[in-house]
């Protein structure tokens, strides 16, 4: 049961860990499952294409991504397309990244008063 | 493998072709990028899970476009056979309405041509133009119930 509550605070996240990625470098769709995988994978789980993906389209029609593609790869006959935070999606992620912060207090302090009930006992 | 990976998702996909062409665009690229960082076809298919739980999952994430798809569908069904119908009700008052004045009952021979100026019966066209628009409504409704099924 708690499986499904956890998988809602990981859902609500990653749209900001996608933005703050991405606002460190430009990079494309492997490298940013690898990335979240490396640095994220064992709280966060593993990240999935099917899931990653359809969210990059989703901050790329918002205007908080920009892509290129670029087909000039070698060894791939195919395209490569790389995203880029826009000025709107740095704002974006500032805000959220104010917002994550003050509710990750707030919950802190519902945790703390349950927390310290408990040494009580 | 890959290729049949990418030619089932495609065909499981029920997306607005600009999305369905930018999702397998990515498909390739997954692939692409993961034997150049020395994955194999089947180690990215075990992680993306089967076509069908692929097409699904992705779907599911679109799914309002996916929505407003099928209502468009429904939309021109209704309107095909609306006009189906209208057209074909046209056609066969045309041919069994008889026009007031028209002679009738004559006991001598009248001599009377009907002449048109359209080689044939105009009742013919629309009727014919009702028929198409019922395979239209036809086809559209059946490919709603194809990937109703798959769902």
């Amino acid at each position: 049961m708690e499986q499904k509550y956890i998988q809602q605070f990981k859902r609500g996240a990653l749209e900001m860990i996608l933005l703050c990625l991405i606002a460190e470098k430009e990079t494309y769709g492997y490298e940013i499952i690898t990335e979240l995988n490396r640095r994220g994978g064992g709280v966060l789980g593993y990240a999935r294409e099917g899931t990653v993906y359809p969210i990059l389209y989703r901050l790329e029609e918002s205007g908080l991504l920009g892509s290129r593609l670029d087909g000039q790869q070698s060894g791939g006959s195919g395209t490569r397309k790389f995203y880029s935070i826009t000025k709107k999606g740095r704002e974006a992620m500032e805000e959220l990244v104010v917002f994550w912060k003050s509710y990750a207090e707030c919950v802190d302090s519902f945790i703390a008063v349950t927390s310290a009930k408990g040494e009580e006992k | 493998m890959k290729e049949k990976y990418i030619s089932d998702v495609n065909r499981l996909l029920d997306l607005p072709k600009r999305r369905k062409a930018e999702i397998i665009r990515d498909l390739d690229e997954i692939f692409r990028s993961a034997s150049e960082h020395g994955e194999s076809e089947s180690e990215v298919i075990s992680r993306l899970g089967a076509a069908d739980e692929y097409a699904q999952s992705v779907a599911a994430e679109h799914e309002d476009e996916r929505r407003a798809k099928k209502r468009f569908r429904v939309f021109a069904a209704v309107l095909c056979g609306l006009l189906s119908a209208v057209l074909i009700a046209t056609a066969a008052v045309s041919r069994f309405y008889a026009p007031e004045g028209i002679i009738g009952q004559s006991d001598s021979m009248t001599g009377i041509v009907v002449s048109s100026e359209l080689p044939f019966d105009p009742a013919l066209l629309i009727f014919g133009l009702g028929v198409m628009f019922a395979a239209a409504a036809a086809v559209i409704t059946g490919v709603s119930v194809k990937y109703q099924k798959r769902k």
